[in-house]
């Protein structure tokens, strides 16, 4: 019995030792966390060490993956004595997972390509590094569209460098404006020419809308965004203040925002859900204009609708304006090697490299020295792209800003299926809201 | 005789209509992986596509390595499903007819860790796999590296146990008359050889069953999989349906004929196993 025991001992230690050795024995998992190690190969550096970093991106589309290849890649090359490892995680909560587990376990990642809004909660926590004492001398940051390196900003601290703007433009359908009437080279400009516009374009069988002319979303996790978008029209800052947190969604000037999406709604509209862009009406040729980004302009335009739609200026009211994401670089409050993660960034920031991503990718460069060749490539479109970046705000950098998002999207829904009106219901959010700050 | 034909017909009606409402998600998704993204983005709803085309199939299988993907996840599933009968099967039998001190604390506990959700201990599983001796460059006190991350190894150990297993293998040996413990007793068997000569050749039952759970349950597992890896040797198949979705769009009639390849593994294996499946509830005496 004795020496049984001591088989199935020996069996569960070897079983032991060969998972631990086969751990061991990949080579992948040692580039997880950055770390310096002594190659005797190393071209580059005096010392022959080489510094790993680990780039961590939302999304995980192809194209982008390519291209982020490519530029490591290229970056290597240049620069032997870093070895930067790519990975990638899809948008939304897994991201969220995936960062905090990294952070709650001292292996984030070095660099991280994330949104806007995630500065709002990971910069109060020191999760992403201060970029100050590396832009203050760097000959780049007179270049940059003001506007990018604003929206990085957190209390007069740059943490994030742009690197894809997504600005949201107004995109109409030309062919429908002509049959509607309507000059399909002066699209609206204004509150007054939208609401004109739309109710020439409404077609109706009955009481049923069969092809409306805004194609505003009446439910979804995106009716913050359209809110928003009319809101800063009328000239409100955000949702919310982020210098001092002053709830902004109950103003008069948004009651009165709310009010004109409700007004749209009412003269008829298509229902969609603003959670997917794919159901937006427009792109099935129900709605005659929009609001969308330059990707959904490119998807469109390159299916059903090609040829027949355009970009027009953000409206105003009393300001033009409209949305702008933004995707950053962020370097990890953690990570020991931060001068080689700014090394990273500046590279990629330079004129060159944004000039290959709007190749490669189609995305706007982000410096006025590529302004003129950018819109001299495609003048009627880029040239909105512009004014767009220029004048676009994002989510509001504060670390509550998901519970606004799902507060306003619950009122935007009431307001737009009539159960509550435009002031009752933002009141209710705006009160909502001051409960989060109140608690923080 | 005539009320029972009546109550026969209605059970009928009752359990097709409740098969028909289980079914739909599944023949929308075999359906949609037919349908162009314009019919399915149309506000005219077909149910049958206006032209089936094995485009999608063709396109979503070219759209990554898929192969790779699916080594990975046969690699993983079957790693845990093999481990996990052993060690779940070994520890069923001891709860279920070893008489030691603290077995029924040690139920208990292990009772608490089944209503315990996977989302609460993932994180200190990550820790764990993350600070694991002598792996991935750590020392034996487990610093210095990143241990087990992202290697099937990490992504195996924390799915072999289970409270479940356990739980389900105590009961069903529970229901083993104890006369054949003692006739092995007297034929000389120790503990170890009643469990592998008389136990275990006669679970069959409790085997496919847990065999089928834990292999559905690992094969459809995102989160483990989305922490623990992070490069494509390692990437699982339900992580590369993450491929069809952008920020802000889903590529639907890829996803979805991805998605009825990624679900056939699992029908097959639910029936070849789905005799002994109702077996092994009946007998465990789960209902």
């Amino acid at each position: 019995m004795k020496k049984r025991t001591a088989i199935l001992c020996a069996v569960a230690v070897s079983v032991t030792m060969m998972l631990g050795i086969t751990g061991c024995g990949n080579q992948g998992n040692e580039e997880l966390v950055s770390s310096v190690e002594t190659s005797g190969e190393s071209a580059g550096s005096s010392d022959g060490e080489i510094t790993k970093l680990v780039f961590l991106r939302a999304g995980t589309e192809e194209a982008k993956k390519d291209y982020w290849t490519k530029v490591i890649e290229a970056f290597e090359a240049d620069n032997p004595d870093i070895d930067i490892e790519y990975q990638e995680c899809p948008y939304g909560n897994d991201f969220e997972t995936k960062l905090n587990t990294g952070f709650a376990s001292g292996t984030a990642p070095d660099v991280i390509n994330f949104t806007m809004a995630s500065m709002g909660t990971r910069v109060p926590l020191g999760q992403y590094a201060s970029l100050d004492e590396y832009v203050e001398n760097w000959e780049g940051k007179d270049d940059y569209l003001e506007n990018a390196l604003k929206l990085g900003t957190i209390n007069d601290s740059l943490y994030g460098l742009a690197v894809f703007a997504d600005p949201r433009v107004l995109i109409y359908n030309k062919e429908m404006f002509e049959e509607a009437g309507l000059d399909p080279e002066n699209p609206p400009t204004n509150w007054d020419e939208l609401l004109e516009a739309q109710e020439k374009l409404i077609k109706k069988d009955g009481d049923a809308v069969v092809q409306t002319g805004m194609g505003i979303p009446t439910s979804g996790s995106n009716m913050h965004q359209w809110f928003s978008i009319f809101m800063e029209q009328n000239g409100v800052k955000n949702l919310v203040d982020e210098d001092d947190n002053t709830v902004l969604i109950n103003t008069p000037e948004a009651i009165e925002a709310a009010e004109f999406m409700q007004e749209l709604k009412e003269m008829g509209v298509i229902q969609w859900d603003s959670t997917n862009s794919d159901q937006n009406p427009f792109s099935t040729g129900l709605a005659a204009m929009t609001f969308g980004s330059d990707q959904d302009f490119q998807t469109w335009n390159s299916g059903a609708l090609n040829g027949k739609i355009a970009m027009a200026s953000p409206l105003e009211n009393t300001t033009q304006a409209t949305f702008c994401g933004m995707s950053f670089l962020f370097m990890s409050g953690e990570t020991e090697h931060k001068e080689e993660v700014w090394r990273f960034m500046e590279y990629v920031s330079t004129a060159e490299k944004m000039w290959e991503r709007y190749e490669e990718l189609g995305s706007a460069p982000l410096r006025e020295s590529l302004k003129d060749k950018f819109i001299a490539e495609d003048p009627e479109k880029n040239q909105v792209i512009y004014e767009s970046i220029n004048c676009g705000s994002g989510s509001p950098k504060v670390s509550y800003a998901n519970s606004v998002y799902n507060i306003v999207n619950e009122a935007m829904e009431k307001i737009m299926y009539g159960v509550d009106n435009p002031e009752n219901a933002l009141n209710t959010g705006a009160e909502k809201i001051q409960e989060e700050v109140d608690s923080l | 005789m005539k009320h029972r034909k009546v109550y026969h017909g209605i059970w009928v009606v009752l359990m097709t209509i409740a098969s028909l409402v289980m079914l739909t998600p599944t023949i929308m998704m075999f359906v949609t992986s037919f349908k162009t993204m314009e019919e399915i983005k149309s506000p005219v709803f077909h149910l049958i596509p206006e032209k089936f085309s094995l485009v999608n199939y063709i396109d979503a299988l070219a759209s990554g390595n898929w192969l790779l993907y699916f080594r990975n996840s046969l690699i993983i599933t079957v790693s845990a499903v093999i481990f996990s009968l052993l060690f779940n099967s070994i520890a069923g039998y001891a709860f279920a007819r070893l008489r030691f001190r603290g077995s029924k604390i040690l139920f208990s506990l292990l009772m608490i860790g089944l209503m315990m959700p996977a989302q609460v201990t993932m994180l200190p599983t990550f820790l764990i796999m993350a600070k694991f001796p002598l792996a991935g460059g750590n020392n034996i006190l487990g610093q210095g590296g990143t241990g087990l991350i992202n290697t099937f190894v990490g992504l195996i150990i924390p799915l072999v146990s289970g409270s479940y297993g356990i739980f389900l293998c105590k009961q069903f040996y529970e229901n083993f008359p104890r006369a054949l413990d003692e006739a092995a007793e007297i034929d000389g068997a120790g503990k170890w050889r009643t469990y592998f000569q008389i136990y275990l050749p006669n679970s069959k039952a409790i085997l496919a069953t847990l065999a089928l759970t834990k292999g559905v349950a690992v094969w459809n597992d995102y989160l483990w999989p989305l922490v623990m890896t992070n490069s494509d040797e390692h990437k699982t198949v339900q992580l590369a349906l993450t491929m069809f979705k952008t920020e802000t769009t889903i590529q639907w009639n890829q996803m979805m004929a991805a998605a009825v390849l990624i679900v056939l593994p699992m029908i097959i294996l639910f029936l070849l196993a789905q005799k002994y499946f109702v077996q092994g509830i009946v007998t465990s005496g789960l209902k």
